[in-house]
């Protein structure tokens, strides 16, 4: 059972039969959960989501890199690096621990440490997609022609993890300014997650900088999977400020 | 046993994998799941040194300072919580505890007002103490009371917390409105409704020159007579006078009416406090100078008010004089402009 097997994508895939009563709350049901809330961009909840699922199995990997990437998310780097570190004391010298802890100090700006740590976390066995997509970020992040090299190989890797690790690949592709490269990842993941507020809130975004027309349908499409959602709202209304020379210069 | 990792079959029992050392079974409560959360209050400091770092102009390693346990405490979250809780409620809303202390909050902010508005009255008192009380309540449950081990040490810090915070009740209005002073009425005056021990608001910096008339009640620092052993002493304590003569005036008192240039003034305007009633006095108001009536505490037994303590207390120079009383605070029923 791969981790994404349980997640309900739309429309997509033949239909399951819907189990009667209360679902068992157990630590399946809340990595689910947790994908669910990441997929929609609320990470605190996703954060919370992953607790209860280590609450209920300790040794569940996944929840353990999904903490630490939710702590990225929400900006607290230095805390997902101590969190990664705890993490490594279950699972020594796991590539994607040491690719997280590579990415947080990336984001912290702490570029000596996230290379030493993403040289680390390649010099592995087993490599995941997300030890590539760590190595791209801090490759980007050195303006280093590699890095693409790098989501690709992360993408042909991600098996039926596919749609995730593009999704990610097109975060980073757009956080570093290629917005074309983005859109195309962002069109394949929508596909697979068409409820994806996250989703939809990135492609708004790369088409709103890239000055497409339909960046304001986008974001309105990932404000009614996600209403209220202040990052969304914020990026409509720059949306819609823009006048003729933002229109004309695409800003 | 299958690892998770690896998917090494190990063998029944075994509590880390033999080939790749990952942790097999963990009992929930050995270990802590929930991450360990930054306070909302360091995001702007981390990010100014992100963007530093950024710019190169702070190395890339975090600089440690080996710095003694007792620096290192104050710095810790609870005493910042602490710090912070100067406003009440701050440090719970930055931590999203706010729900916590709301109903203290509530309570807090009703005593404060009540207080304010019962100022000058020992209930307004009663109430602002509460709401001290309740101000230190709020700010050691942040998080100090539960870092302190013993009794002795959280009453220690529950009292210091209260003095801190009497002393920056004290002084932190005199700081907000540094005008806005206040003072008990030291003589009756029944035509502006004022009796002896009323309330009153005064307003400082004033051009008390060009604004200082004749019956102004002021706010001043008076010297207080008061006797020790038949040794007159001199000491000074904040009152409300009333304004009766104005520099160069010919100020005089007979028969207990005040006479200014040879014309005697209305008693029920200008009364003449009770230790003056039974003096005769004559003086030439100095320049830059007032002569304030008040009840000054002239207790020196044994000792006779002559002209030379008159002067001594009652002319008052213009530079002395705090501030100007407009409004009746206390008691509550003649609450009003002074007119």
């Amino acid at each position: 059972m791969d981790r994404f097997s349980q997640l309900e994508f739309g429309e997509v895939g033949p239909e399951r039969k819907r189990p009667h009563g209360e679902p068992v709350r157990d630590a399946a049901y809340f990595h689910k959960e947790a994908l669910k809330y990441w997929l929609a961009g609320d990470f605190e909840p996703a954060l919370q989501n992953y607790s209860r699922v280590l609450e209920r199995n300790s040794t569940f990997f996944d929840a353990w890199v999904g903490q630490v990437l939710m702590l990225i998310e929400l900006g607290e780097y230095r805390e997902a690096v101590v969190w990664a570190d705890k993490a490594l004391e279950l699972f020594p010298e796991h590539p994607e621990l040491l690719a997280v802890k590579a990415l947080a100090c990336c984001r912290d700006a702490k570029m000596q440490k996230a290379i030493a740590y993403s040289d680390n976390s390649i010099s592995k066995e087993n490599i995941t997609s997300r030890v590539w997509l760590a190595r791209a970020e801090v490759l980007l992040n050195r303006k280093s022609s590699i890095a693409e090299n790098c989501i690709s190989k992360a993408i042909s890797i991600a098996g039926n993890m596919a749609p995730i690790t593009k999704l990610e690949a097109a975060r980073l592709l757009r956080k570093k300014g290629h917005y074309s490269a983005a859109i195309g990842h962002l069109n394949d993941v929508i596909k697979v997650f068409p409820k994806s507020a996250l989703a939809w809130y990135e492609l708004g975004c790369c088409q709103a900088k890239l000055g497409r027309s339909e960046a304001k349908v986008t974001l309105e499409q990932s404000l009614r999977l996600r209403p209220g959602w202040d990052r969304a709202e914020a990026a409509l209304a720059k949306c819609s400020k823009r006048g003729f020379f933002g229109k004309l210069f695409r800003r | 046993m299958r690892c998770e990792r690896c998917k090494f079959e190990n063998i029944p029992g075994q509590k880390t994998c033999i080939k790749c050392g990952s942790a097999l079974e963990i009992k929930p409560a050995a270990i802590n799941v929930h991450p360990l959360r930054m306070s909302k209050w360091k995001k702007p400091f981390r990010n100014l040194l992100r963007l530093m770092r950024k710019g190169k102009v702070v190395p890339q390693e975090n600089i440690k300072l080996h710095c003694p346990p007792w620096i290192r405490n104050i710095f810790s979250d609870s005493f910042l919580g602490l710090f912070l809780s100067i406003i009440p409620g701050f440090a719970h809303f930055l931590q999203n505890r706010f729900r916590e202390i709301r109903w203290h909050l509530l309570a807090w902010l009703i005593l404060l007002l009540s207080g304010l508005f019962l100022y000058g009255s020992a209930a307004g008192f009663i109430c602002l103490g509460l709401a001290i009380g309740i101000h230190a309540g709020i700010a050691v449950q942040y998080g100090i009371i539960k870092d302190l081990a013993n009794l002795r040490e959280k009453i220690i810090t529950v009292v210091l917390v209260l003095i801190a915070l009497t002393f920056i009740y004290r002084f932190i209005p005199r700081i907000l409105f540094s005008n806005l002073t206040g003072g008990y009425s030291s003589l009756s005056v029944p035509y502006y409704k004022v009796k002896a021990g009323d309330y009153l608001l005064a307003w400082g910096g004033l051009h008390q020159e060009t604004l200082l008339t004749r019956g102004s009640l002021v706010l001043i620092h008076p010297v207080t007579l008061t006797s020790h052993g038949g040794r007159v002493t001199e000491s000074r304590k904040k009152v409300i006078g009333q304004i009766v003569g104005l520099a160069g005036e010919q100020l005089e008192i007979q028969n207990g009416l005040f006479i200014i240039d040879g014309q005697q003034l209305d008693s029920d305007r200008y009364p003449v406090p009770r230790w003056l009633q039974k003096v005769s006095f004559s003086a030439k108001i100095p320049d830059n100078s007032y002569f304030v009536s008040a009840r000054y505490n002239v207790a020196a037994y044994g000792v006779k008010i002559d002209a030379s303590h008159i002067r001594q207390v009652c002319l008052v120079k213009a530079g002395d004089i705090e501030a100007k009383a407009f409004m009746r605070w206390w008691p509550l029923s003649k609450r009003g402009f002074i007119r």
